[in-house]
């Protein structure tokens, strides 16, 4: 699961930006649920928040703060991931 | 039991998968509600469906509208899935035929819960359709012999005639009678004498085409409708039918019994300006000179005339034989 998670998330975060690059908020709050909905299945609850908060603003067309949520987003994320990571090469070994 | 999960997350479709797959569930995953209206529209299609409202091509709440759309088919046990919780979003996901909705993070224990009263559903609806069928054939079917009831087999004779003078073609009619059928109660007991009849049936049913109909006209009586007959070949058709009830012994009570039937025929082609009620009476009509002309042999009714044309090459009566 945790492998399709960092599959998924980076797709979806590129997916993500590139629509709000592109100016397309609603292609946004799509992405942003998924990502919602991707990380309360592993109860990463605070990413989870974020994502909905993302998702609700990107869908009431607010940019500068789907700009500002977007960034907050990809940092939960890559902090996630690189535990993520170290938690895998623990397993590993 | 099959079950569809249209989920476009990876990470939650697997997860449901496990969880149902451990649940024992045979599980059907696909991607977008373009895909899981395909699977619910195949040949022996899951009749549980999970799906989530937001998908690509088409969502959950569509694929539910168009599902709800068709009223022909067997009943599908939709649960939406989705982190939507607002009251309003609940209520628009159950008004486009929903069965229930689960919000996503999901809880096994509940989904599973969902799931059982989901099956309870579907199993009603499964008892309902049965006894549904069941009343239907009971409707239409004689009890002891499973042929059509009177009723039935008359209306089938009148669509056919109906059919066949539109398509100018000819529908044979046959009213069959057992020849002596009194005898074989008196003697052998009504147990055989529904044996006996039983076994007729069958022969009846053999003997004719998979399109043509036998139906139970009266107690030893049958009605045989031959669909786009040729009218030079219908006396040697309803030989044969005659044959294949007195060619052979019944075992009844445990005895070999000869049965014989005499055949009254009438053409519909012959009798363009009757009604269906006119042409059985014709039938009668020969099925009476059968009988007058010693039984076990068909006799066909000639329009115009009161006269009946014996079967040729003409076959002597046979005497009744009631043997055992």
């Amino acid at each position: 699961l945790l492998v399709i998670f960092q599959d998924d998330s980076r797709a979806c975060l590129s997916k993500a930006r590139a629509a709000l690059a592109n100016g397309e908020l609603s292609a946004l709050s799509r992405a942003a649920h998924t990502m919602k909905g991707m990380m309360r299945n592993l109860a990463m609850n605070s990413g989870a928040e974020i994502a909905a908060n993302l998702e609700t603003e990107a869908l009431e067309g607010r940019k500068d703060a789907s700009e500002q949520l977007l960034s907050g987003l990809e940092a939960a994320i890559a902090s996630i991931l690189r535990e993520v990571e170290v938690q895998m090469v623990e397993v590993k070994t | 039991m099959k079950i569809l999960i249209a989920e476009d997350d990876t990470l939650s479709r697997v997860l449901l998968e496990r969880t149902l797959e451990k649940a024992g569930y045979e599980v059907v995953p696909v991607d977008d509600g373009k895909r899981a209206l395909y699977e619910l529209q195949k040949e022996d299609p899951p009749r549980l469906a999970l799906l989530d409202w937001m998908m690509p091509e088409l969502n959950g709440v569509e694929v539910c509208r168009l599902l709800r759309e068709k009223k022909e088919q067997a009943y599908f046990y939709l649960i939406l899935l989705s982190s939507k919780e607002s009251k309003q979003e609940i209520v628009e996901g159950l008004e486009s035929g929903a069965d229930d909705y689960l919000t996503k993070p999901f809880d096994a224990d509940e989904l599973k819960a969902r799931l059982r009263a989901g099956e309870r559903i579907l199993q009603l609806e499964d008892r309902l359709v049965e006894a549904r069928e069941s009343m239907r054939f009971q409707a239409t079917h004689d009890r002891l012999t499973s042929l059509w009831n009177r009723g039935v087999i008359v209306e089938l004779l009148s669509r056919e005639v109906s059919r066949s003078r539109r398509e100018k073609n000819c529908t044979v009619v046959m009213l069959c009678d057992l020849d002596h059928f009194k005898q074989v109660n008196d003697t052998y007991g009504h147990g055989a004498g529904d044996e006996v009849l039983r076994e007729v049936s069958r022969r009846l049913h053999s003997v004719v085409r998979s399109y043509d109909m036998v139906g139970r006209y009266g107690g030893e009586e049958f009605l045989v409708v031959l669909n786009k007959c040729d009218p030079g070949s219908a006396l040697a058709r309803a030989d044969n039918v005659r044959n294949a009830v007195g060619s052979k012994p019944i075992m009844a009570a445990g005895k070999p019994l000869t049965v014989t039937m005499s055949v009254g025929l009438a053409l519909s082609c012959e009798f363009e300006a009757s009604g269906v009620d006119e042409i059985i009476q014709e039938a009668d009509r020969a099925l009476y000179a059968a009988k007058g002309a010693g039984r076990n042999c068909v006799r066909k009714s000639r329009p115009g005339t009161a006269e009946t044309t014996p079967l040729e090459p003409d076959v002597s009566p046979q005497t009744p034989v009631l043997s055992s």
